[in-house]
Order: structure tokens, then C-alpha cells, then sequence
């Protein structure tokens, strides 16, 4: 998989380009508009993640030309700006996903990884599996080492959300946003009481633990 | 003197309504005297007309009674008595032959054989007017018949009315001059004192540009207009003066409120820096990097919000929704907290009654309110949310039995940044009632609590039940 990054900002780009690569993704940084659709004429790129302020052809106006020379590629919009008309703007513009600066890496990569999702058409899967808990999205069950357990609603969305994502980190924000449907942040950290709610249910009596908390990051569900 | 001197050119105010009071002034008083001069003259005018008119009759009746011989002694008889004003008279035949003709020699040169013509136009009757050869006079003739045809004729020169007239004419130019001058300097006083707030108004500008904030307009409270701009541009810089205050004290608060963090976020990240290079510290001190610069940005979004929803540039995405549906809403995303705690929560609104407003706004109101009611109440403690339709209003009341708000600082949580004694010690930013009673004012609703320390607190809610136009 191969993402193209347009930022002005050396170290947003060196950042975001980390972080895409150690996610296993090959990545290409271009500074400006005109760089960035020279190469994708060239290159064939699965995701660009565009910054929208940038010196010269701005974002906005760079992803009109891509979609001009009907490139498809899909467009994950960066952007200071984080009003909803702005939002707005950019997807009618002809971006696919929009990100408001500043970000946690977290949440960039599952949006990335979302974009390639559709436009690589993956079917649904109908199990869930990561190690030996097993989610059945069709009945609801759900089973560690064959033992069925009994979660509420929500803890069954957090689940789902968190083994869709497994191995990969996801943040507060994402999971606020994917489990109630909320988009800012209480101050009490509901978040947290829904996670710990969840492990106790799923590695309490279990070994090894799944649901591992990174500081400062959130949380990922692995087998290892 | 300076403005004095600015004052006078063509441009300001000032000129123009003194040139105005004054062109006006002269302008009325020369209509006025010009009317007076037109009537005097008209009357001076009928009055040697009926003279003449009296005379011929007199005359007139004289030469029937006696002929020409008792009219010149009649004429000889009034010359010799009184002195009156000499006038023409003639005695001819029709056929325009001359049988006695008295001039006054005094009398400017007439050009007399047009007495002969008859009168022409029908309106002006039996009056001839001969205009003196050298133009300074006119001669008014009245002619009758007598019954043997012979024509008489009485005429007057209008030299002596001419004369009154002139008189007359340097009387009211020797009048109009010092008029004139008076409604020059009338202009310049009035001028002068109505722009006088308007002066003060410019001088309290100017002090203002030059830093001097408190600088206010000097009213008179006459209730004129012009008081009334002063009284209204002294509100307005009481409003911005107090908008400044707020907004200094808030960027104050801001700026301390951060400090603190980001103090903490250096000082991590120093020690991390000085210590040895240890894999596992080092990623605790990121984690705890990552974790003060979320709080800050958290801090950053929400006032922003607060100050969008202030300034009315926050974009509400405006829909009808179930109040219940809403009140589902929020304590669902609380209900493991409130598990926790042990505190029952209870929604009370009608399944009939909807609301419009901005579906993620709300949402994020009622998450800030049960927030701080689940906060501050103690373990095993009640929170109530209620919902009902009262006249034109939608209310919503979130009651708590917590710790309650001491009066003291009851005016003061909707502040940005205010936290309560009680409020240091806990987890939050103090922005939480601030961005609520944004939101609420964003949507033309307006808030209100009441609360008895140790009992509990009560905030209410009001949104308009008509839907709110969009800003």
C-alpha cells in the first residue's frame, strides 16, 4: 500500500511519515500542490492525505484537479480548520474523509486504513477473532476459550470497534465517536469506565490479556 | 483656536449650518421688506388715483355746472388758498383740439399730444400713463366725458411718490445691513451651540485614540437628541470598556491556566531528557507528554467553542429532536459512572416533547450539566433531569443532591476558567457551565441556577419553543 503525503510543515510530514511507515506503508512526502500532482500523474498512490493550507494551489483547489484528470484516489483532508462548513467544504470539494489539526497518530492511521477499506471493497466479515475471544456479529455471542460471555450493548460496540482495529491503537476520541456517536470529549473519562468495564468481563479470568492501554495513545486489542 | 480656525472653512459643519442660518435670515428679511415696498408702493399708487379720481369728478361736475370759466376760477381759488400737490389738467374737444391745459412746470418733460390717444386696453380703464422723456417719472391721466362731449383730463406725476419710495428703499438698505450682520453672528452662535455635544463627542474620541479609556461624554440629560447620543455612546463604552475587562481577565486566565500545564509538559520532558537513557521512563514521560498536551488542546477546542457560540459565529446545524430521546442520550454515556457511584439517575420529560436546536450542541450541554451533577454528588445521591413545555418556553432542569454552590460563587460559574473551592481539587477545566450557557445563548435560550450548599443545586434551562433562527 502506497500513501502520498502532502504537508508543508517538515515536521508534521516527518511525523505523519513515520508513523505510516511503521504501520507498514510505503510513504512520499511532497511539500506543495503541483509536486504532489506530478507524482500522483506517475505514481499510483492508494491514499493521499492532503494538508489543505499549502504554499501556492491550496488543498482544496489541488484535489479539484485530481478529480478533474479523474483520478480517484481516495483523500484524507488535514486541516487546521475545524469548523463544520470547512468539514463540509472539503468533502464536497471532493475529499473523502476530513481530520482537523491537531490529531493523535492514532486516529489518522484508522481513518487511512478505513479509506483503503472502502475503496478495496473488503467484504464484511460475519466473525471477529483475535486469539481465542470470538465475536459472532451475526448472533452477538461472544466467546473466550469457548466460555460465553455476557456483555451490555455498549460493551459490545467497544468490542467490535476494538477488534475491527486489533493490533492497531485507537484513540479516546475514536471510540467516543464510534461507540456513542459523540463527538467531543467529556471531562470525566467515561472512555476509561467502559474499558475497564469490558476487560474485567474479557481478561479477567483469562490469560493472556487482550485489551492492553498505551498511555497517551489508547487502547489495542492483540493476542500477544 | 485651532478648531476655531478648522471651523471656518467651507467644509465642516460648523460653516455651513452659520451660512445656511444666515442666508436665511437675510434671504426672509429681504422677502419681507421687498413685500412692504411692493404694498407701499401699490398703496401710495391708489391713493393719487383716488385723488385724481375725487378731482375729476369734482371737476367734472363743476365744468357742467358753469362751464369752463367756473372751473379756472375754481382753479385759480384752490391756488391761491391751500397748497395742494399741483396736477395736469386738460379741457379739449374729441377731435383732440385743446381749450385749456394747466402744467405744473416743476414736472419732468412729458410727452403731452399723448393725451390725445385714447385709452387703450379695457382694464386699465380711463387711466393713460405717459412715461416722462427722460425716464424718471410717469404721468397718471384720468379722462371723463362731459355730456357735451368735451374731454377733461386730470394727471398726476408720480415724482413725489417716487420719492417716498426711494426714501423708503435706503430706509430698509440702512436696516438690512446690520440684519444681515446680526444673522451672520446668530448663524455663528447657533452653529456653535448645538454642536457643542457634538463637540464634546469629538473631544471624548480623541481623549479616548489617545488611551485615555475612561473618558466619557459630558450629558445634560435635556432629553434632546443629541443628549441621548451622548448617553447612548457612553453605554456603548461602558459595554466595550466592560467586553475589554472580560476578555483581558479571560486571556489572564487563559494564559495562567495553561502556564500550568505546560510547565508540567517541560519539566517532564527535561528530567526525561537528563535522566539516562531508560527505554521504559523515557516512555512514561512521552505517555505523560502526550496526556498535558490533550488537556491543553482540550481546553483550546472548548474555548473556542465558547467563544464562537459567544460571538455567534458557531454554525448550529438546527433539527427537531425528542427532548427524552436526548435525555437517553446523555445518561447512557453516563450510566457506568453512575453505576459506580452509586447514584440512581432520573429523566422525567414528555415522549411528545421535541425540541430544535443543534442535535451534537445539546448533547454536549446535557453531558457538561450531568457531568458536573454527577461531580459533585456524593455517593448513594439523586440526579434529576426534567424536561416540560411552560408558555412559549422549553425548560430542562438538571437537579442534583450534591455538595451544593456556595452564594458567593453562585455569580460567578458561568465564567470561563471559574472553579469553585471545591472545583481545584477535582479533574476539569472550569469551562464546562461556560460553554453550556454559550451554547443556550447560541440558541436564544438562557440559563439559571439556584443551589443550597450541603442540599443540592439546581440548573435550569430555557430555550424559546419557537424554533431559533439561524444566526
Amino acid at each position: 500500500m502506497r500513501i502520498l503525503v502532502v504537508e508543508d510543515d517538515r515536521k508534521i510530514a516527518s511525523f505523519i511519515t513515520m508513523g505510516l511507515k511503521q504501520a507498514g506503508f510505503a510513504v512520499d512526502r511532497a511539500a506543495n500542490a503541483e509536486d504532489a500532482l506530478d507524482l500522483m500523474q506517475t505514481e499510483p498512490y492508494d491514499v493521499a492525505v492532503v494538508d489543505i493550507v499549502l504554499p501556492g494551489m491550496d488543498g482544496l483547489a489541488m484535489i479539484e484537479a485530481l478529480r478533474r484528470n479523474k483520478m480517484l484516489t481516495p483523500v484524507l483532508i488535514v486541516s487546521a480548520k475545524r469548523s463544520v462548513d470547512d468539514r463540509v467544504k472539503g468533502l464536497q470539494r471532493g475529499g473523502d474523509d476530513y481530520l482537523t489539526k491537531p490529531f493523535a497518530f492514532s486516529e489518522l492511521l484508522a481513518r487511512v486504513q478505513a479509506l483503503i477499506r472502502r475503496a478495496t471493497a473488503a467484504t464484511e466479515p460475519t466473525r471477529l477473532t483475535v486469539g481465542d475471544l470470538v465475536v459472532d456479529l451475526l448472533t452477538r455471542e461472544v466467546t473466550r476459550a469457548k466460555r460465553s460471555l455476557t456483555l451490555q450493548p455498549r460493551e459490545f460496540a467497544l468490542l467490535e470497534f476494538l477488534m475491527r482495529n486489533a493490533g492497531r491503537p485507537v484513540s479516546k476520541t475514536m471510540i467516543l465517536e464510534h461507540v456513542w456517536g459523540y463527538g467531543f470529549d467529556p471531562q470525566t473519562n467515561v472512555v476509561d469506565v467502559l474499558v475497564s468495564r469490558l476487560r474485567q468481563k474479557v481478561d479477567r479470568e483469562f490469560a493472556p490479556k487482550l485489551l492492553h492501554t498505551l498511555r497517551g495513545v489508547g487502547y489495542v486489542l492483540k493476542a500477544s | 483656536m485651532f478648531s476655531r480656525l478648522r471651523e471656518l472653512r467651507p467644509r465642516t459643519v460648523w460653516f455651513r449650518l452659520a451660512a445656511w442660518y444666515a442666508a436665511f435670515f437675510a434671504v426672509s428679511s429681504a422677502v419681507l421688506f421687498g413685500l412692504a415696498y411692493l404694498l407701499l408702493a401699490s398703496s401710495l399708487q391708489r391713493q393719487d388715483r383716488d385723488l385724481l379720481e375725487a378731482k375729476l369728478r369734482e371737476l367734472a361736475a363743476q365744468y357742467e355746472a358753469g362751464g369752463l370759466a367756473a372751473l379756472q376760477r375754481t382753479l385759480l381759488l384752490e391756488q391761491r388758498t391751500v397748497r395742494r400737490r399741483p396736477f395736469l389738467l386738460r379741457v379739449s374737444r374729441p377731435g383732440g383740439n385743446t381749450i385749456f391745459m394747466t402744467t405744473p412746470d416743476q414736472w419732468a418733460d412729458f410727452d403731452l399730444t399723448r393725451l390725445d390717444q385714447p385709452p387703450t386696453t379695457a382694464a386699465k380703464g380711463r387711466w393713460i400713463e405717459i412715461h416722462a422723456r427722460d425716464d424718471s417719472a410717469i404721468l397718471e391721466v384720468v379722462s371723463t366725458q362731459a355730456p357735451d362731449h368735451t374731454v377733461l383730463q386730470v394727471g398726476l406725476s408720480t415724482e413725489r411718490r417716487d420719492t417716498v419710495l426711494e426714501q423708503f428703499a435706503w430706509i430698509v438698505l440702512a436696516i438690512l445691513v446690520p440684519i444681515g450682520v446680526a444673522g451672520i453672528a446668530g448663524g455663528a452662535y447657533l452653529a456653535t451651540r448645538a454642536l457643542r455635544p457634538i463637540r464634546q463627542l469629538i473631544q471624548t474620541v480623541h481623549a479616548i485614540d489617545a488611551g485615555a479609556m475612561e473618558a466619557r461624554v459630558a450629558t445634560r440629560s435635556t432629553g434632546d437628541e443629541l443628549d441621548e447620543l451622548g448617553v447612548l455612546f457612553n453605554r456603548m463604552l461602558d459595554r466595550i470598556a466592560a467586553l475589554i475587562n472580560g476578555m483581558r481577565a479571560a486571556l489572564d486566565t487563559v494564559a495562567h491556566d495553561l502556564r500550568t500545564p505546560m510547565a508540567r509538559l517541560r519539566g517532564i520532558a527535561e528530567v526525561a531528557l537528563r535522566a539516562e537513557p531508560d527505554g521504559r521512563a523515557g516512555r512514561e514521560a512521552l505517555a505523560d507528554c502526550v496526556e498535558e498536551s490533550d488537556r491543553v488542546l482540550t481546553m483550546l477546542n472548548t474555548l473556542m467553542d465558547i467563544s464562537e457560540a459567544e460571538t455567534g459565529t458557531l454554525a448550529l446545524n438546527l433539527e427537531t429532536m425528542s427532548v427524552q430521546s436526548l435525555f437517553d442520550d446523555t445518561i447512557e454515556l453516563y450510566r457506568n459512572i453512575a453505576e459506580d457511584r452509586e447514584i440512581r439517575i432520573e429523566a422525567i420529560a414528555p415522549s411528545d416533547l421535541s425540541l430544535t436546536a443543534d442535535r451534537s450542541r445539546m448533547r454536549q450541554v446535557l453531558a457538561n450539566m450531568l457531568d458536573n451533577a454527577l461531580k459533585y454528588t456524593a455517593r448513594g445521591g439523586r440526579v434529576a433531569l426534567t424536561a416540560y413545555a411552560a408558555k412559549a418556553q422549553i425548560v430542562i432542569v438538571v437537579e442534583d443532591t450534591g455538595t451544593g454552590i456556595a452564594p458567593t460563587d453562585l455569580p460567578r460559574i458561568w465564567d470561563r476558567l471559574y472553579r469553585g473551592d471545591l472545583g481545584r481539587t477535582r479533574r476539569g477545566l472550569g469551562l464546562g457551565l461556560s460553554l453550556v450557557r454559550a451554547i443556550v445563548h447560541a440558541h436564544h435560550g438562557r440559563v439559571d441556577v439556584s443551589s443550597e450548599p450541603g442540599k443540592g443545586s439546581r440548573f435550569t434551562l430555557f430555550f424559546p419553543a419557537t424554533s431559533p433562527s439561524r444566526r
